[in-house]
């Protein structure tokens, strides 16, 4: 027809092809649909709600002013419950975003267009880090933040080392987030799926005590420290040993969730 | 040697699912711009084919190429020129039919936003859906989602379309939107599409192949299908009288290789198996009525209704095991 602009086609080969075009999609799923506001107040409920609870849970403060030990274990517990119902949630979260595509059919009709099989690993993985980062990480901590100042004053809790603390939350949720999406792509039902992931969670409360160094390497221990490098800003051991650790992890679940998703016939 | 009259040419395509081997060493060709039927029982082969056309399964042995390029090695380039329906399409419930339709386009075009918009709504006109474009395809019909299928398959206007029992799941009515649409597009695509209902084979198919436990065992233009196999031709004639002197001299003609003879009512129907259509054609019907005897009430070739033809080769093929 005269006057009307030819269609211009989508130029990415290789392992990038169709992705941008998934991140939308998947970003889609959480925020064109109720799915991100139903996260928000699950997540402010779940994280900063336990933190009124330690907060107002032996009456007002006479003073107007609390201790140092209630401070602490509102940092304490922002750190466990991130770390703990936080990995629990992006598990929940994350369960189905390969499982469900994979026994739906929807990833067999994806992948007869032009979407390259990374890519459709890559997007899951990053649309969901940043989302489930952002409800179960950045939101909870902003609320943090304006209850810990309210009570106890600016400079609470101090900047650098509170941001090197969530630095390694951020992590250990990114390991989740890697090792749920890994095993998405090995099992074919969301309960394995949740089942291996929640159990991998939870046998950070067992394995440290059989054997204890295998917090220097695993993602376990990092929410148990983050608490110290806030309020001592010293550590047992270097910090970097457990943060270099799970990054390895995160790093192999991602190379092996590509492998596995590269090779899977439908 | 890529021939860049084919669409779709592979050679001993073979697939082995843990020591099943669900397609057996197929060589298929399948000329551009035309309307493949591929036909089969259930568990034939079909969608495994067409699976590894599509680079959705590996193949255990050979190869194929679809538009000369190795479904292995390109497969990305080859997905940008195809279209697929599948058998039992699933789609993203939350999704409406437009929003399914501009999420497919983005994998084939980046802009822009505007003519992307134009080619959907051209589509769902294409398909009947343009009423229904922004309803959640949650509450659709299966024909509703069959369209919307037929639609997202078309909606980088392919070179080739491939649909996987496109009209199985329907009504008669769906049925027929479905056949209208894929005539529709014949003009500018090559259809390959996989089949069971023969009826449909018959109305709207250039070429016919036909697989059965994962072999190929026919592959040919639908009228020569209809016509007969493998070079023997029939031809039927009705005839009243007596015609034992006829009969002689048909049998005795050198291409003539059988000839079955049913009465009834005082009619005769003979069943002439020949090697030599063409001389038949012209000899036989004069070699018959060289007999005055005899008249010939109804005289011609013996069309086949595929149903027929299909249950003939699939017996040969289970009697050739």
């Amino acid at each position: 027809m005269p006057g009307e602009q030819a269609l211009v086609p989508v130029r990415a080969l290789g392992w990038t092809a169709g992705l941008r075009n998934m991140l939308d999609k998947e970003y889609g799923t959480w925020f064109r649909t109720r799915r991100w506001l139903l996260h928000l107040l699950l997540w402010i409920g779940v994280i900063n709600g336990f933190l009124m609870l330690v907060y107002f849970g032996d009456g007002p403060s006479k003073s107007g002013h609390h201790s140092w030990q209630k401070y602490s274990e509102l940092i304490e517990v922002f750190f466990r419950v991130g770390g703990m119902f936080g990995g629990i949630g992006v598990i929940t979260a994350l369960q189905g975003a390969v499982v469900r595509e994979r026994t739906m059919g929807t990833a067999a009709w994806l992948l007869t267009k032009p979407l390259a099989r990374s890519a459709f690993v890559v997007s899951k993985l990053v649309a969901n880090a940043v989302t489930v980062l952002f409800f179960i990480v950045v939101i909870p901590t902003v609320g943090l933040l304006i209850q810990a100042r309210l009570a106890f004053g600016p400079g609470y809790p101090p900047a650098l080392p509170f941001l090197a603390a969530m630095g390694v939350l951020v992590v250990h949720q990114l390991f989740y987030v890697a090792f749920t999406v890994m095993l998405g792509t090995l099992v074919s039902a969301r309960g394995a799926v949740s089942g291996t992931a929640i159990g991998f969670l939870i046998a950070g409360g067992i394995v440290p005590n059989i054997w204890p160094p295998v917090l220097t390497f695993m993602p376990w221990g990092l929410t148990q420290f983050a608490p110290g490098m806030v309020l001592h800003g010293k550590m047992p051991f270097p910090v970097w040993m457990p943060v270099a650790g799970t990054l390895v992890l995160t790093v192999i679940c991602v190379a092996v969730a590509v492998w596995r998703f590269e090779r899977e016939e439908f | 040697m890529t021939n860049p009259d084919l669409a779709i040419r592979t050679s001993g395509l073979t697939k082995t699912y843990k020591g099943v081997e669900a397609v057996r060493g197929i060589d298929l060709e399948v000329p551009r711009n035309t309307i493949f039927g591929f036909l089969g029982p259930n568990g034939a082969g079909k969608t495994t084919t067409i699976k590894l056309l599509l680079g959705l399964a590996k193949p255990t042995a050979g190869g194929a190429e679809v538009f000369g390029q190795d479904i292995g090695r390109d497969t990305l380039e080859i997905r940008r020129r195809v279209g697929y329906l599948a058998q039992d399409p699933r789609y993203y419930d939350h999704m409406t039919a437009r929003e399914t339709l501009r999420f497919t386009a983005r994998f084939f075009y980046q802009g822009p936003g505007e003519g992307i918009e134009r080619r959907i709504g051209e589509t769902l006109e294409l398909v009947g859906l343009a009423d229904k474009a922004d309803r959640p395809i949650k509450g659709f019909s299966g024909g509703e989602r069959q369209r919307l299928g037929i639609a997202q398959a078309q909606i980088n206007q392919p070179d080739l379309l491939i649909l996987d029992e496109p009209a199985a799941s329907l009504d008669p009515m769906g049925r027929r939107d479905v056949l209208a649409v894929m005539a529709n597009l014949r003009e500018h695509t090559t259809i390959f599409y996989s089949t069971h209902i023969l009826e449909d084979v018959q109305r709207v198919s250039d070429i016919v192949a036909i697989m059965h436990l994962g072999r190929l065992i026919a592959q040919a233009p639908i009228g020569e299908l209809l016509a007969g196999q493998s070079g023997e031709v029939v031809f039927v004639v009705t005839l009243k009288g007596e015609g034992a002197e006829a009969q002689a001299r048909v049998s005795g003609l050198p291409w003539v290789t059988g000839l079955e003879e049913q009465r009834q009512n005082g009619t005769a129907q003979w069943h002439v198996r020949v090697s030599d259509a063409e001389a038949a054609e012209h000899e036989l019907l004069r070699a018959i009525l060289a007999s005055e005897r005899v008249t010939v009430t109804a005289f011609g070739r013996q069309r086949f209704d595929l149903e027929e033809v299909f249950m003939r080769i699939v017996e040969e093929a289970d009697n050739a095991r």
